[in-house]
């Protein structure tokens, strides 16, 4: 039984990042004596799951005891999602058993998972964005008055004291939440599913769109979590993050489960190995300098609103220059303004001619493409084929006279579907059924198909998995190489960082400096983004 | 090929339905399927299917026009009251006839798409704009004569086929020939699947949307004329029914209300299956209120399907 052996005497150890201790919530069990080989807390035996055509869960396991923090790792489309969604009644699985506690559960739909103890953050934010934050933090769990109507004031209390009891800057409950940039929102659907007093605690991509600071945030309160005696499953990308927080990891392949063992045991390495089934040589490729004199993109005191203050910055052929800085200081902005989604003052050349950007349309003709961050609402029309979404941008490409050509059509979506490596059945499968990073590379074909010269990457990586980061970083640098000039910004600092020749950092819709070369580094962009020097 | 049947299956079932429909009541009453009556029904169901051709472009984009009802009844009215009845006249009538109903749509697609309107409230007041407009410059008696061109048009055949269906077979292959092996249907399904996509994708969201309206605008006055031709003369309300058939055609024909797939060929599809059950209803002799009841049930259970389709997706 792994995890139960040494534990056999299992105290709830009670501690909190500062060391100060901590105090649960709920009155736990103190000292469980548990029988030699007796089961796990939580076990899930035998689950299988099909879908038309592909076999996503193949009999797989997970078992986890109280108080570990499960990291669930694999690439995209290795069947996480899938056990995730069965685990919390949005899939029936076709054969299989959970247990809790050693009672067996039935899980029909999502309303009995949360009725259950079972809560989950996912990576698609599942917040209504014309409702207020409070609304949306106990959507459906409304205390209302016998009349029926919802007590505001009462809501408004619960919610300021749910941003106490968790520690966060607090958010005015009644502002929108399409008011609020990503990471606000992520940090709100993560306390939408704390609210819930779940014992068993899902994290799939939760940290992916938080910066830095939020993301230690929630790792003191999983780790806290734990402690009271929950079960987490945390699935993330991100290794480092794993290794720091995760007691144990269970790595799925191809729909069912390769390895389980405690994290001590478990080096980086070896765990991208297992999640392959091949070993995969340097993550990140050699940093070489592809900079050249021309310069593509140059910005004179350009603003825009509150947002954007004053930006000049240039961006040379052949160069990736990161973006960096903490999150939400006007980085969304730049690259809208670069592609004609927010209006802008200043001057603007590309390729030395003075434009106005005044909407997408002009800047593709400019050789501009954007990679946008949400891949379902602004990357993907995820009802239509592959083909459809990869021409999409490049219309004026497969035109001979007024009729679409067929051929040139095909030659683009096969060129693009060799690119990018992208694994789908045929052109004319449906975007949506694709998984994640197939799904991104579709994105990428499409914005690509545009044979631009300038190409803005923001977040492009998000919830994509480790070998298809690592096709994308090779891809983008054989870009760099062809001439390209490439904006890269990036919510992982370590991918900036390994990525970039250069980075501007951002503050408050300020460059407030410039990271070169040699000096680039964790620590010199969060120097510069503070107002300090690069040492 | 099963793909292919996968594909289509949308498609398919429409076209089952019409031909089951059909073949159910031919044994009912044997004179159904006559190529006489046969001929008939196709008639009736072009000009449902011309007035559904813009109603599909607009449902594809998501919107919705209801202000074809009256679009078809100015240009059946123009078309025997402007012209006195003559063919001479037809020379500047007919360009102009359609030159204004497209105005009319370009002004519902205008504000739809850049002044934020709600569609089923800009379409259901223009509608209501033009009825009245039209009572107030007919003074309420319209009348008049089709000319004899026009008349021919909607009533007369060619080796045995009708005008009526000719012109609506070339219409049928154009549109199909724009909604899927030309620029603007990329332009249109995408507009209609997620207008982000599309705007982030360098299309030009408000004119694809604006462009629809118009084209809605265009087929319901080509219908309105080949409507009074067919008639023979014009009334007030004469397109009253087009409203609810052309939305119904597009529904039945398998594009979702929500927006964002379709086939003009399904809406054929559909337009036959509204004429063969209207003609069923009027076949059995029920009362016309009944008859009316059943067809608005039809039509009921053929969005709450496409609403359900929309919903799996």
């Amino acid at each position: 039984m792994n995890g139960a052996e040494g534990r056999t005497f299992a105290p709830f150890i009670f501690r909190t990042a500062d060391g100060t201790g901590f105090k649960p919530h709920v009155p736990v069990r103190i000292g469980v004596w548990k029988e030699e080989n007796s089961m796990a807390d939580f076990e899930m035996k035998n689950i299988t799951k099909s879908f038309p055509g592909v076999k996503a869960l193949d009999n797989a396991h997970f078992t986890a005891d109280k108080g570990e923090i499960v990291a669930l790792l694999g690439e995209n489309g290795a069947g996480k999602s899938t056990l995730i969604k069965v685990l919390c009644g949005e899939h029936k699985a076709d054969s299989g058993e959970i247990y809790f506690e050693g009672r067996p559960l039935k899980i029909h739909g999502t309303k009995s998972a949360i009725k259950q103890g079972i809560c989950a953050v996912y990576q698609e934010l599942s917040l209504i964005p014309d409702l207020t934050v409070a609304e949306n933090l106990f959507l459906g769990v409304y205390d209302t008055a016998i009349s029926g109507r919802v007590s505001y004031q009462e809501l408004e209390k619960k919610t300021l004291e749910l941003f106490h009891k968790y520690g966060v800057d607090v958010i005015d409950p009644w502002t929108k939440v399409s008011a609020l940039p990503l990471p606000k929102r992520q940090m709100l659907e993560i306390l939408k599913a704390l609210s819930k007093d779940g014992e068993i605690i899902i994290f799939d991509e939760a940290t992916s769109a938080l910066s830095d600071r939020q993301a230690s945030w929630l790792m003191d309160i999983i780790r806290n979590l734990a402690d009271e005696g929950k079960i987490i499953i945390f699935i993330s990308h991100r290794l480092d993050e794993i290794k720091a927080l995760c007691t144990k990891v269970i790595v799925y392949r191809s729909g069912t489960d390769v390895a389980d063992l405690p994290m001590e045991e478990a080096d980086a390495d070896q765990l991208v190995t297992l999640m392959l089934g091949r070993e995969i040589g340097g993550y990140y490729p050699q940093k070489e300098c592809f900079t050249k004199e021309e310069v593509l993109v140059s910005m004179k005191n350009v603003s825009s609103g509150h947002k954007l203050k004053d930006i000049n910055l240039d961006l040379k052929a052949g160069e990736i220059l990161g973006v960096g800085g903490l999150a939400g200081q006007g980085q969304a902005e730049l690259f809208m303004a670069l592609f004609g989604l927010v209006r802008t003052t200043g001057h603007i050349r590309i390729k030395g001619k003075d434009v106005r950007l005044k909407n997408p349309r002009t800047c593709i003709r400019e050789g501009i493409a954007l990679i946008p961050e949400d891949r379902g609402l602004q990357g993907l029309v995820l009802a239509q084929s592959i083909r459809e979404n990869i021409v999409m941008a490049a219309l004026d490409r497969i035109m001979k006279g007024i009729f679409i050509s067929e051929q040139k059509e095909k030659e683009i979506v096969d060129e693009m579907i060799k690119t990018f490596s992208i694994k789908a059945e045929s052109p004319e499968t449906i975007a949506g059924t694709l998984s994640g990073g197939n799904q991104q590379k579709v994105v990428l074909g499409k914005q690509l198909a545009t044979k631009p010269d300038i190409l803005l990457m923001f977040d492009i990586t998000r919830g994509v998995d480790v070998g298809t980061k690592k096709e994308m970083f090779n891809v983008i640098k054989q870009y760099a190489e062809e001439g390209k000039g490439i904006l890269f910004y990036s919510t992982d600092m370590e991918e900036l960082v390994n990525v970039c020749n250069s980075i501007v950092v951002m503050n408050q819709g300020k460059i407030a400096g410039r990271v070169d070369r040699e000096l680039i580094s964790r620590e010199n962009i969060l120097r510069v983004s503070v107002g300090e020097k690069a040492v | 090929m099963k793909m292919k049947v996968q594909r289509h299956q949308t498609l398919i079932v429409s076209y089952l339905i019409a031909v089951i429909l059909f073949a159910a009541i031919s044994v009912y009453k044997p004179g159904f399927a006559s190529i006489d009556h046969i001929r008939v029904l196709c008639s009736e169901a072009a000009i449902i299917g011309v007035v559904a051709i813009g109603q599909t472009f607009v449902i594809i984009t998501g919107g919705i026009d209801l202000s074809v009802a009256w679009m078809v009844g100015i240009a059946a009215i123009m078309v025997t009251n402007t012209t006195h009845g003559l063919d001479e006249n037809l020379i500047w009538a007919i360009p102009f006839i359609l030159i204004l109903t497209t105005l009319f749509g370009v002004v519902n697609g205008f504000c739809i798409a850049y002044l934020n309107m709600p569609p089923i409230v800009m379409t259901l007041g223009m509608n209501t704009v033009l009825q009245g407009g039209l009572v107030a410059v007919t003074q309420g008696a319209p009348g008049g004569a089709a000319p004899a061109f026009v008349k021919k048009m909607g009533q007369g055949s060619v080796i045995g086929m009708p005008y009526l269906i000719l012109i609506w077979i070339v219409l049928a292959a154009a549109v199909t020939l724009l909604l899927f092996k030309m620029r603007y249907g990329r332009e249109l399904f995408a507009v209609g699947n997620n207008a982000t996509v599309a705007a982030y994708s360098g299309i030009s969201v408000r004119k694809v949307t604006l462009t629809a309206y118009a084209v809605s605008g265009l087929t319901a006055g080509i219908a309105g004329m080949l409507l009074a031709g067919k008639v023979g003369q014009s009334y007030l309300g004469i397109g009253d029914n087009f409203q609810f058939q052309s939305i119904a055609a597009v529904a039945i024909g398998g594009t979702s209300l929500m927006g964002g797939n379709g086939n003009y060929l399904g809406t054929v599809a559909g337009a036959f299956t509204i004429t063969i059950i209207l003609a069923i209803l009027a076949a059995l002799n029920l009362p016309f209120g009944v008859q009316k009841m059943a067809y608005g049930i039809v039509v009921l259970f053929s969005v709450l399907m496409s609403v359900r389709k929309g919903l799996r997706k």
